[in-house]
């Protein structure tokens, strides 16, 4: 089992650097051109990108601060039930309790499917490994 | 800044436990769920 890099790991580095050109560069720099000349890339980059990059930025974030602190007892990549019981607790947090309590954001139920679609696909990018084993023991 | 008001005391109680070697299950999910409403918190101040 190949050992997860937390904050080292290749996709949180691209997935946080994406998501700083986009917060950073793209949605303040690039808002005219953009709104002009992307009829469907400009809804995207503005209210759902960041959300498909939440599950990879956050939750190594996350995993490693439970390693440090004792709570983690071991360095395999996230597993399916890690990343899940994240995604639902932050998306109940992201799409109820911030908007409906501390009003903060908006309650887009679209949000969430981009949550756990990013979830699921990191989580693929991350067990890859373990597929590719199993995939071969069971073509043996 | 209610985020760093939250995560300070259960970064605190999580260090102080873990030298002490008796940190149960239930304690272990109990800690790991205030740690993601914690981040859940930064993550809405984002």
């Amino acid at each position: 089992m190949k050992r997860f890099g937390y904050l080292q790991d290749p996709l949180f580095c691209v997935s946080l650097t994406a998501y700083a050109v986009n917060r950073l560069v793209i949605l303040p720099h690039l808002h005219g051109f953009l709104h002009a000349h992307g009829e469907w890339l400009w809804p995207f980059l503005h209210s759902h990108f960041d959300d498909l990059l939440m599950m990879p930025v956050a939750l190594p974030v996350v995993l490693w601060l439970q390693r440090l602190g004792g709570l983690r007892n071991h360095d395999r990549p996230p597993g399916w039930r890690e990343m899940s019981a994240h995604c639902a607790v932050w998306s109940v947090m992201a799409k109820i309790i911030g908007p409906f309590w501390l009003h903060i954001g908006t309650a887009d139920p679209w949000d969430i499917l981009y949550f756990a679609a990013g979830g699921i696909a990191a989580c693929f990018w991350w067990n890859r490994h373990a597929f590719t084993v199993s995939r071969v023991r069971h073509e043996l | 800044m209610n985020a760093v008001f939250f995560l300070a005391p259960v970064s605190v109680t999580i260090f102080w436990h873990k030298p002490a070697g008796r940190i149960s299950c239930f304690m272990i999910l109990l800690f790991k769920a205030v740690l993601a409403i914690s981040a859940g918190f930064v993550l809405l101040a984002l």
